[in-house]
């Protein structure tokens, strides 16, 4: 999908420029954003090398597990049929704490594996949209790449938004949960 | 400003904690950091091609002026809840991209610098939520599953709500 929005921004870009006579700034800006992508990514990269680092050793020494455990009570509430199923909750333990810990190479092998589980056991229908929307709610302890850019363009305060970001990212989580908790299976079809 | 603390103190302590429970588990701590880095560092190597993509397109058109007239189309809606309308391809972009949200947020706090009105509002939308289409085309396409209809219908409905309640809180 992004392909094709990649593709159409371009294209469009071109259109414009014939139309306001911009064509030199189109090229420029060919330079301008290579440059920049470039800048972005040195200005970043010494945070979120360290914040890995930080983060590896938080899964080495077992912290990530600690925290797993407590997270047991509320996966209870969130996906009442998988109860004492640890083949799925285990995998959704490990995926939902890597995204907190800004850990998403761990995530993302965790989350298809906790997809693949409910797959087997038949019960996609009732936990994957609970479960995705758990990943897109996307709330992050330390969010590196945004910290390191609001400092890049010299931010005062680069963690000050964090708490309103946390809460956002809260309201994010309980809206899509009760959203489907709401509307069963059956009767979304009728609305989407 | 006891929030604004929260949000301070986090990284740090969040750190603190971290190594004393490593000095207590008894790892190798160095050779874990080490580890995790050089995993970090892969990992920028290989978002820097989709972040050049990303950003270039953005740039290329803000500069052509095709930003402007997005802008000004949708302008008339979002006005109605006075929403900043320099967000508005943020809001557009962020259910799709994750490094397309980067790239444009980029060119909003190079416009308007991080600590404004619309760099904290567009820090906040960018921070709060993953890209919805590509979390589901990731695991679902995955595991072959396709009823993801109303999956996308629930998490738009919810980032809606997500930036309202951002635009509510700032």
């Amino acid at each position: 999908m992004i392909g094709k929005v990649w593709a159409i921004m371009i294209a469009s870009s071109f259109f414009c420029a014939v139309i306001n006579n911009k064509m030199n700034e189109l090229g420029n800006a060919i330079l301008e954003g290579t440059d920049q992508a470039i800048n972005i990514i040195l200005m970043t990269s010494g945070a979120i090398i360290f914040w890995s680092g930080i983060m590896k050793i938080a899964q080495d020494s077992g912290f990530t597990g600690a925290i797993s455990k407590l997270l047991f009570p509320i996966l209870r509430v969130l996906f009442p049929n998988c109860a004492k199923k640890w083949n799925i909750l285990n995998p959704i333990c490990i995926n939902f704490v890597s995204n907190i810990m800004g850990l998403s190479n761990a995530a993302t092998p965790s989350g298809i594996k906790a997809m693949q589980e409910m797959k087997k056991e038949n019960l996609l229908k009732t936990n994957a949209a609970v479960f995705l929307i758990m990943n897109m709610s996307c709330i992050q302890i330390a969010p590196t790449f945004l910290v390191a850019l609001r400092k890049s363009f010299g931010s005062n305060t680069p963690y000050e938004i964090l708490p309103k970001m946390w809460a956002t990212s809260i309201v994010f989580l309980l809206t899509g949960i009760l959203l489907i908790k709401i509307f069963k299976n059956e009767k979304i079809d009728k609305i989407a | 400003m006891i929030i604004e603390n929260i949000g301070t103190f986090s990284a740090p302590s969040l750190i603190v904690i971290i190594l004393i429970f490593a000095i207590k588990s008894k790892i190798n701590i160095f050779d874990s950091f080490i580890k995790g880095a050089k995993e970090g560092l892969e990992c920028m190597i290989s978002i820097l091609p989709a972040i050049i993509a990303l950003i270039t397109a953005v740039t290329m058109f803000k500069f052509s002026g095709a930003l402007e007239i997005i802008i000004k189309l949708l302008n008339p809606i979002f006005s109605l809840l006075k929403f900043p309308k320099e967000c508005i391809p943020l809001l557009i972009m962020k259910p799709i991209s994750g490094s397309g949200s980067n790239a444009i947020l980029n060119s909003i706090f190079e416009s308007y610098g991080p600590d404004s009105y619309v760099g904290k509002l567009s820090s906040i939308i960018s921070g709060s939520s993953e890209a919805i289409f590509y979390i589901v085309s990731t695991y679902c396409g995955a595991i072959k599953f396709k009823e993801t209809k109303n999956i996308i219908f629930f998490a738009l409905i919810s980032f809606i709500a997500s930036v309202l309640f951002a635009l509510f809180m700032c």
